[in-house]
């Protein structure tokens, strides 16, 4: 009889893609059978591109099947106007999909793990949100992951037990995921004297990797629409980026914050030939040079001893920092190794297998 | 050692050439010119002979031994005929070609390539990327002349300014032993030429223009004994605060770029000049003139003006005036004019003449053999100045002092320098001088700078040296270090903990108050309970600057405190720290009580790691103005003696208030003293202690207290 563990959320980019991925990793591991089920994706593009990308990721990593994409991922709706796209009869026609493609994975599998939507909210007024989709797979128990490193991860928590409850579906246990290292005590302390009164199982507590989570030069340099301009620290697009740091100041006065950060892109005009000098000489990722201006050679030469990249940007350092910000990176291919070997101490197998 | 780039048997000129006006012919030329009489062959493929020597394929082809090459040929070609060299046996290489590392890239390559080739066949390299090396036996270099033989050794980093100052020197009264263009420094660095050169009978003075110093450790060992043996005078340029230092601690923003190599340069002996004109200054004046053995100088001028202006900088320069004996006043008193000022400094007024000059200056040194006086001489040095008056007759004035230096000064370790103030008429007397090695300045201030350099350099002369210095040493624990810094290491910060900061303290003996960490709110008001008066701070290794983003709460008195203080504390910290800085959680350390000691004062005391020098100890006025008094001394830790710190304690302000103002009772100056000398060994024994800063180090009239403290390590 195949298990299913299905994972939802109160918010979006809470980490289940990454935690399908490390579960499947574990069982694996354990010589099971396991396979990948997201009964509802988001398309790359509204109709274009009708593949989700998570679900793209997966299949080439962990799940390589030989199934048709549309068993792994049955229906596909776009995120925007969606509401409009899905009448009665649409919905209906989506859950046996939905149904058929989870009979046909599910075939002499001992795991499937279910990818639920972004949020337990998302298609609750046309019927698919993930409570209806589990009640219609025959699916009574859903995990609940929570992302806050706030007290506020508390009222989040029994808000989705309450509304679970009035669900008639069962809350399996929570996975505190991507928790601040500071606040992982404060969850420990609100287990004691909040969670465990309710019998509400906590199946993990997962500190927030800044490794796996920050992105990779390359990524920011699309991001910003950049140019790299020093061939010779080619191998450092490759570099992690932690924190951003705008350089505006005097040297003498940014070298305070500049030694505060680890693997920064520093981002700062490429006229200013001090700064980028001085912050040459910290722990930096890259640097990006904003007004597309060139820097000076003794800046292309310290950079390239150091093999630290120098992309241009064509904005301003404010649209610069903007565009960083926005930018969501991804987990790339050659680190899937590493993602079990982030969750695997903070999570309570046996609880989440039996 | 490198003897035979110095007084090579043979040389081959790798890239040679026939033309005119090429780098290869330029060299040869001047190699044959400055009458090299060892071997000479020029290795070049495209030619049987070459200024009337035959030329030869490779340096293969060469029937004979060959010690010595010089490359001109393009850097590309370098390392295979590196390898060529090396099969052959040379000993040494000069690398004129660039093309190497100074472009980045490839050249980087080339240059390790070289670099590799050389070690494998135990061949020393100077460059590449330079001038070449001018010895006394030949000029194996491209510059346009070949300068004088003289006693000074020239080293320079720089091939251009190296060709300055030979230019400069054809119109100076000296001339030199080598000059040597050190390019790239790949191999062999200022250092390894010091070190032979002060074994060097015909060098009497090495100068050298550096912009960097690659291997501190060996600067430190070599140059201390150098220096005991003739004067290094480096002029260090590229002395710019932007870029060049990493600093995240007050110390290290206290130290500025350049503070590292003033302390080295002084521990070591080292003259530093400041500009171009000091590197000759200095050389002439150790060339030619004695150390004095006191700081007791006399002036004698022939006005009043000057002489004012002269005793100002002699205080800048805090050198003494020679207190006169009643007999030599006497002496004085009768055979100068009424109008003269007898005391120090002399003033032999206007119309002194030529004799009045020699009367005076031989009175002065006891050297008149018509009155004896020798019992009575405390001058050891004299600053002659001289202004065109009628009477005076410079250049007269000029071969007194010339002929009493040379018959008896010199003798006695004395030195003369002089200023004669004008141009046109003393032109005459002052290049009278300069010929017969008198320093003489148009105004007296570099006048007495010189004086006090070659006092200086006296003063160095009589130190302990280095290596027979008292070094203190503790008994630590340095094993539990070693654990706490892998735990660090393991966890992946480099800056530690302030509860593991305590621990290191307490492993070498220096005090400070206990703290503990705190995960969450409730925790924290247990510990407060167990520690009483407390003062909370956040602990993250990305948070150094505790007070600019609210990391900090004091006197908190009661659990409930300390609960609402770590709220405070983390939410300040969440939106005004660093982005993504791990937050350990807060830590509650023991609050010093300071209200009931009588007497409180905050210090800094820290560590900077200069990159090439090593540790450098500071000590100044602490608390959160430390960055604004800027009321600091510094000291290298190297061979860090119990003077040292006391040095270091005189040479700051806040040093007069530990002494005790207004009646005020003494720190406990011997408690500082103990935690420099426990600092220095710990930051010896920990090479991987990058920074560390104690700030406020709490000093009270018994003991003191390590308030708080921040160490970084390495990877």
């Amino acid at each position: 009889m195949v298990k299913p563990i299905f994972l939802t959320s109160l918010r979006e980019r809470v980490g289940k893609s990454l935690l399908s991925i490390g579960i499947m990793q574990k069982l694996q591991n354990m010589g099971k059978k396991v396979a990948y089920f997201k009964p509802i994706g988001i398309p790359k593009g509204a109709f274009s591109q009708k593949n989700d990308p998570d679900v793209g990721f997966i299949l080439s990593t962990v799940f390589v099947t030989e199934q048709p994409y549309e068993i792994v991922n049955p229906v596909s709706i776009p995120d925007c106007y969606y509401i409009d796209l899905i009448d009665a009869n649409q919905k209906i026609e989506h859950l046996n999909k939905i149904k058929a493609a989870y009979t046909e994975i599910s075939k002499d599998m001992d795991y499937v793990i279910i990818e639920g939507a972004p949020s337990i909210r998302k298609y609750v007024r046309v019927g698919l949100d993930d409570v209806s989709v589990a009640q219609s797979l025959g699916i009574n128990d859903l995990i609940y992951i929570s992302v806050e490193s706030s007290d506020k991860c508390i009222d989040n928590l029994f808000f989705t037990k309450n509304y679970f409850d009035f669900r008639h579906v069962n809350f399996k246990g929570v996975i505190f995921n991507k928790i601040d290292f500071d606040y992982i005590a404060r969850i420990e302390e609100l287990e004691k004297n909040h969670i465990r009164r309710y019998n509400i199982p906590v199946i993990g507590k997962i500190e927030k990797s800044i490794e796996l989570f920050s992105p990779r030069v390359s990524e920011i340099m699309e991001a910003i629409g950049g140019e790299f301009i020093n061939e010779a620290a080619a191998s450092g697009l490759d570099n992690r980026v932690e924190t951003n740091i705008i350089g505006a100041m005097n040297p003498q006065a940014a070298l305070k914050y500049l030694r505060q950060v680890r693997k920064a892109a520093v981002v700062t005009g490429g006229d200013r030939v001090d700064l980028a000098l001085a912050a040459l000489n910290q722990d930096v990722s890259c640097l990006i040079l904003t007004g597309y201006i060139q820097p000076d050679i003794t800046v292309i030469t310290a950079a390239n001893e150091k093999n630290i990249p120098i992309i241009l940007s064509p904005s301003d350092t404010y649209t610069t920092i903007r565009n960083i910000e926005r930018l969501k990176p991804g987990i790339q291919k050659d680190e899937i190794h590493l993602v079990l070997d982030v969750i695997d101490k903070f999570i309570n197998w046996d609880l989440l297998f039996n | 050692m490198i003897s035979f780039f110095f007084h090579p048997k043979s040389i081959a000129v790798i890239g040679a050439s026939q033309t005119t006006g090429k780098v290869g012919n330029t060299v040869l030329n001047n190699i044959i010119e400055s009458g090299f009489n060892g071997k000479i062959y020029p290795i070049n493929p495209r030619a049987d002979e070459i200024l009337g020597y035959k030329a030869y394929n490779s340096v293969l082809d060469v029937p004979d031994e060959i010690e010595i090459a010089i490359f001109v040929i393009p850097a590309k070609f370098c390392a295979s005929v590196a390898e060529e060299c090396g099969k052959k046996g040379l000993k040494g290489l000069i690398i004129i070609s660039a093309g190497f590392k100074e472009i980045g890239g490839e050249g980087v390559e080339r240059e390790e390539k070289l670099i590799e080739i050389c070690k494998k066949y135990n061949m020393r390299m100077l460059g590449p990327n330079c001038l070449g090396f001018l010895g006394l036996s030949y000029n194996g270099s491209f510059a346009a002349e070949t300068p004088k033989k003289g006693h000074i050794a020239m080293i320079s980093q720089s091939g251009a300014m190296l060709t300055g100052f030979m230019d400069y020197s054809m119109t100076q009264a000296f001339g030199f032993s080598c000059n040597i263009s050190l390019g790239n420094k790949a191999d062999l660095g200022a250092v390894d030429f010091i070190e032979y050169l002060a074994n060097d009978n015909e060098t009497k003075v090495i100068l050298c223009y550096l912009e960097s110093i690659k291997d501190g450790d060996r600067f430190l060992e070599v140059l201390p004994k150098a220096t005991r043996k003739k004067p290094v005078i480096i002029l260090k340029s590229g002395v710019s605060e932007a870029g060049a230092r990493a600093a995240s601690s007050h110390t290290g923003a206290l130290a500025g770029a350049d503070v590292a190599y003033d302390l080295t340069f002084k521990k070591c002996g080292v003259v530093r000049a400041n500009s171009i004109e000091d590197l000759f200054d200095y050389g002439e004046i150790f060339l030619y003139q004695p150390i004095p053995n006191e700081n007791s100088f006399a002036i004698i001028t022939n006005a009043g003006g000057p002489g004012i202006v002269a005793t100002d900088a002699f205080e800048r320069e805090e050198l003494k005036f020679a207190g006169f004996s009643e007999k030599i006043l006497h002496v004085l008193r009768e055979n100068l004019p009424l109008e003269a000022a007898i005391f120090n400094p002399i003033d032999i007024v206007g119309d002194a003449t030529p004799d009045r000059y020699g009367f005076t200056i031989k009175t002065v040194f006891g050297v008149n053999s018509k009155i004896e006086l020798n019992n009575d001489i405390t001058t050891e040095g004299a600053l002659i100045i001289v202004t065109p008056q009628a009477q005076t007759k410079p250049t007269e004035v000029a071969k007194l002092i010339h002929e009493i230096s040379l018959n008896y000064l010199r003798k006695q370790g004395k030195p003369i320098v002089c200023s004669f103030i004008g141009e046109k008429s003393i032109a005459e007397g002052r290049e009278y001088l300069k010929q017969n090695h008198i320093p003489c300045y148009h105004f007296p201030d570099r006048a007495a700078h010189s004086l006090k350099t070659l006092l200086n350099y006296r003063e160095y002369l009589n130190s302990i040296p280095l290596e027979d210095r008292i070094i203190p040493n503790f008994d630590v624990n340095q094993e539990r270090i070693k654990e706490i810094f892998e735990s660090a290491r393991a966890d992946d910060r480099t800056v530690l903990l302030s509860y593991e900061t305590s621990e290191v303290f307490e492993c070498y003996g220096i005090k400070s108050p206990k703290s503990r960490l705190a995960g969450t709110p409730r925790q924290a008001m247990k510990l407060q309970e167990e520690t009483g008066k407390s003062v909370m701070k956040i602990v993250s290794p990305q948070i150094i600057h505790k007070t600019d983003v609210g990391g900090i709460a004091l006197n908190i008195e009661t659990p409930q405190q300390a609960f609402e203080a770590y709220i405070q504390i983390i939410d300040n910290v969440k939106k005004f720290g660093p982005q993504n800085s791990r937050i350990y959680g807060v830590e509650v350390q023991e609050m010093i009580d300071f209200k009931k000691e009588e007497k409180v004062i905050e210090l800094i005391i820290g560590m900077s790691k200069d990159p090439v020098f090593g540790p450098m100890l500071m000590f100044g006025t602490g608390g959160i103005y430390a960055n604004f008094m800027k009321d600091v001394s510094f000291a290298l830790a190297f061979k860090f003696t119990e003077n040292d710190a006391k040095e270091m304690l005189r040479k700051t302000k806040i040093y007069s208030l530990l002494e005790g103002v207004r009646g005020e009772s003494q720190s406990d100056i011997k408690s500082i003293i103990d935690v420099l000398l426990r600092l220095s060994q710990l930051v010896n024994d920990f090479p991987e202690i990058v920074e560390l800063d104690i700030n406020p180090l709490l000093s009270f009239i018994k003991g003191y207290s390590a308030v708080d403290i921040k160490i970084t390590i390495t990877h």
